[in-house]
């Protein structure tokens, strides 16, 4: 079953190449996608404003598929601090 | 004919990639919609050092072609005299004995050329025969051992040397902030190599030193691809042209030339037990791996090379087979295919029997 994590990843890539999400699964691979190293680096950026974490620069070139990028992003919000609680 | 020594040189100024990637970021802040896109570019580039011929401090102060230019042929004669003299060494010779010398390179220009220049420094004869080669960029190294190759096929008894100094750091442009030239001032970077080519009769025909004979070479041009990479020249010198195709160019062609350049030679490709390839950068190396179906590590010298100097355009496949020759020669009687691709788009072949 596909999570809220995967559901997202996979909207953000979609929608980055005006494809139907339904057409990606965590088997794709960017390069079927036709995804280079900018459209990769730019869909860093709105997976880091999506999920509020911060990808190191060097971890883009060892995602080759869809899973990678979710499985990466599940690692990074296991490893971030939950945010303090709010204070009335 | 055979290959029996390679040297190489690198300048002085080394640096963590992300080293250079701050310095170049402070240089071109205000210039950049999204700074970010550079340091993404250049920590995924698969380099982590690179040598430089300035410290990174003074490349601001080097304005315009002419100065960056005079800079280049000042370093090319300092940096290629030493790759000569390593490789000249390492085959238990001296410039006396070279017959012809092939000098690449694409990253600057001059006339008289940097390997007259270097016959002015070093003992050669007077009588040696000049090749310079301008403009063929990264697939240079390979080309040029072809021709070298050729050379001493028409003169066995001769001895010709290659000269590859790439100063790629004396190419970058301050107003140039396009994904190409962010891309192209993290890959590539500065360094020589110099390789000694032996005829089949001459004084270095049985070495006991690693050094394998130069089988055949190939060279294929793939029409009306001029698009995918090389310079667009103009007041400020050179502008870097690299097409995000250089992958699929790769994918497209390498197999079916390799294929064919090895069937010409009733070989095929389980017979090759190594495979010497410029360090192109890491999406080259992939498509390189993945259209030869390639058993793991097989390109890791060339990744090495990439990690530890950058892509150092036609010198890069000769400093790997300088690591090939002195840290992992073949066995005897194995085969080995050098090359490298480059501007036109096109690539050569050389088929190595050790």
């Amino acid at each position: 079953m596909i999570d809220h994590v995967a559901n997202r990843c996979i909207q953000l890539i979609a929608k980055s190449k005006n494809l139907a999400p339904e057409t990606i699964t965590l088997d794709t691979t960017f390069d079927s996608l036709n995804i280079d190293s900018l459209d990769k680096i730019n869909l860093s950026f709105e997976v880091e404003e999506a999920f509020a974490i911060v990808i190191p620069d060097d971890a883009l070139s060892s995602l080759k598929t869809v899973g990678d990028v979710v499985r990466g992003v599940e690692k990074l919000l296991q490893e971030t601090p939950a945010p303090p609680p709010a204070v009335n | 004919m055979r290959i029996s020594s390679v040297g190489t040189a690198y300048p002085p100024h080394r640096y963590p990639q992300a080293e250079i990637t701050k310095a170049l970021a402070q240089r071109w802040e205000g210039k950049m919609e999204e700074p970010r896109i550079l340091n993404r570019l250049h920590a995924n580039c698969g380099v982590d050092f690179r040598n430089l011929v300035f410290p990174l401090e003074a490349y601001p102060s080097l304005v315009g072609f002419g100065q960056t230019n005079t800079a280049w042929i000042a370093a090319a004669v300092e940096l290629g005299q030493q790759a000569v003299t390593r490789a000249l060494e390492a085959a238990g010779i001296t410039a006396a004995d070279i017959s012809a010398i092939f000098f690449a390179s694409v990253t600057g220009i001059a006339s008289p050329t940097i390997d007259a220049r270097l016959i002015n420094l070093m003992p050669f004869p007077v009588n040696v025969k000049r090749t310079p080669i301008f403009g063929l960029g990264c697939v240079a190294g390979a080309a040029g051992i072809a021709r070298a190759a050729d050379y001493v096929r028409a003169f066995p008894d001769q001895i010709a040397l290659l000269l590859s100094v790439e100063l790629c750091s004396l190419t970058w442009q301050d107003d140039d902030q396009s994904i190409a030239n962010l891309i192209s001032t993290g890959l590539f970077a500065d360094g020589a190599a110099a390789v000694v080519v032996a005829g089949a009769n001459s004084k270095l025909a049985n070495t006991q030193r690693p050094s394998p004979r130069i089988l055949d070479t190939r060279s294929t041009f793939y029409r009306d691809t001029q698009h995918v990479m090389g310079w667009t020249i103009g007041d400020l010198g050179f502008k870097i042209v690299l097409s995000p195709d250089v992958p699929k160019v790769v994918n497209d062609n390498l197999l079916s030339d390799v294929q064919g350049f090895l069937s010409h030679n009733n070989l095929q490709l389980s017979d090759i037990s190594s495979y010497i390839f410029h360090s192109g950068g890491p999406k080259v190396l992939e498509a390189m791996e993945t259209c030869l179906s390639l058993p793991p590590d097989a390109l890791a010298p060339s990744w090495k090379s990439l990690r530890e100097v950058g892509n150092l355009s036609a010198a890069s496949v000769l400093a790997v087979l300088e690591d090939y020759l002195v840290n992992n020669p073949g066995k005897p009687g194995t085969y080995s295919i050098l090359a490298a691709m480059g501007p036109a788009f096109c690539s050569e072949l050389v088929l190595l029997q050790w």
